[in-house]
């Protein structure tokens, strides 16, 4: 498939089409930036698609869908406008990448960071990049995707940390008694806690209940009830999709916009005279 | 009789109509169109023989999705 083809895929896939033209287009070379940077193998795991560079789950890489499934999706009175837009927004950015220090990032995004983005090494153990630094983002309660509550009763949560973890010993009648939080990210996530007996990495707390991200508060409600409120929506790490729309509505341009949550990278075009 | 009026019509519309089908083609006397880089690359719908092509693998329809913004990635 031509890369700029399969953009426009990935726009209409992973980013509303009535988002600002300039947030789509950082998207756009976002976009072009993670699927070459896998296709040359910079990053990416193995074992999933090895004969393929990318693939289309969106829980693997990044997410696809064809034309005609955009366009259904959109329905008739908006289709045409909104291809139209991501044709714009891939046309206006064609060959654009990101690079730190003259390589391909590993230009990681998320829906809503929930008012800061994070140190990639706050979220996944043993990863390091400078350009992905977590950094205040603006806007982002502006959008239904940054605060989300959910119930649960205490049973049901006790059920569910006990068969995660079978050796957790909760003392006492109250489970909220029992938790302490170890600490908090810059991004104003939770990094650990104990539970119990047994140390939980938020990550894995978030998995466990289904969470919409690691910033999150616990609150007793009355009937034996607990509120999860939790705050953003994805990883946090890297380019906020929300943020981007936000910085876009106030008048920044795609660079701006990809230079901001990328600390420290440049925007480049490719040279496709020697490439295929 | 006919053959000569018939002749001279067909001779008539050769000589009135060619011209105005070489500018037509031409898009102005004197050589072809020049035309802009721009509109060019815009109109074209062959892809460059120097496009990057990239293999995608598709998973099957269950994993197709409408929009994943807000996903839990």
């Amino acid at each position: 498939m031509y890369l700029e083809d399969y953009i426009k895929g990935v726009l209409a896939a992973e980013m509303p089409a009535e988002f600002n033209i300039e947030a789509l287009k950082a998207q756009a070379v976002a976009a072009r930036t993670y699927a070459l940077g896998r296709a040359a193998k910079l990053y990416g795991s193995s074992g999933v698609h090895d004969d393929a560079d990318v693939c289309t789950d969106h829980t693997h890489c990044q997410a696809w869908i064809s034309k005609e499934q955009a366009m259904k999706n959109w329905g008739l009175l908006s289709s045409f406008k909104y291809w139209n837009k991501i044709t714009r927004a891939v046309n206006e950015t064609q060959g654009q990448v990101i690079e730190y220090n003259k390589v391909l990032i590993n230009p990681l995004f998320h829906s809503n960071s929930g008012g800061h983005t994070e140190n990639v090494e706050d979220v996944w153990d043993g990863t390091s990049e400078p350009y992905l630094k977590g950094v205040k983002s603006m806007g982002e309660d502006k959008f239904r995707e940054y605060e989300s509550t959910v119930e649960l009763s205490e049973s049901e949560m006790i059920n569910t940390l006990k068969k995660n973890n079978p050796k957790i010993k909760i003392n006492g009648k109250s489970l909220l008694a029992n938790i302490k939080i170890n600490g908090y990210s810059s991004g104003n996530r939770i990094l650990s806690m104990n539970i119990g007996n047994v140390k939980i990495k938020g990550t894995d707390f978030r998995k466990m209940f289904n969470l919409k991200s690691t910033n999150f508060k616990l609150k007793r409600l009355a009937g034996g009830k607990i509120s999860i409120t939790t705050y953003g929506y994805g990883h946090g790490v890297g380019m906020s999709q929300c943020g981007a729309n936000y910085m876009a509505e106030k008048g920044s341009g795609y660079k701006e916009i990809l230079k901001y949550y990328y600390k420290g990278v440049e925007i480049t075009k490719l040279d496709l005279s020697n490439k295929n | 009789m006919k053959k000569v009026i018939s002749y001279i019509l067909l001779m008539a519309i050769i000589v009135v109509l060619v011209p105005f089908a070489v500018i037509q083609l031409n898009g102005k006397e004197g050589g072809p169109v020049q035309v802009p880089d721009k509109v060019k690359s815009n109109t074209s719908t062959e892809k460059p023989e120097t496009a990057i092509t990239i293999n995608v693998y598709m998973h099957t329809q269950k994993k197709t999705v409408e929009n994943v913004f807000g996903g839990l990635y």
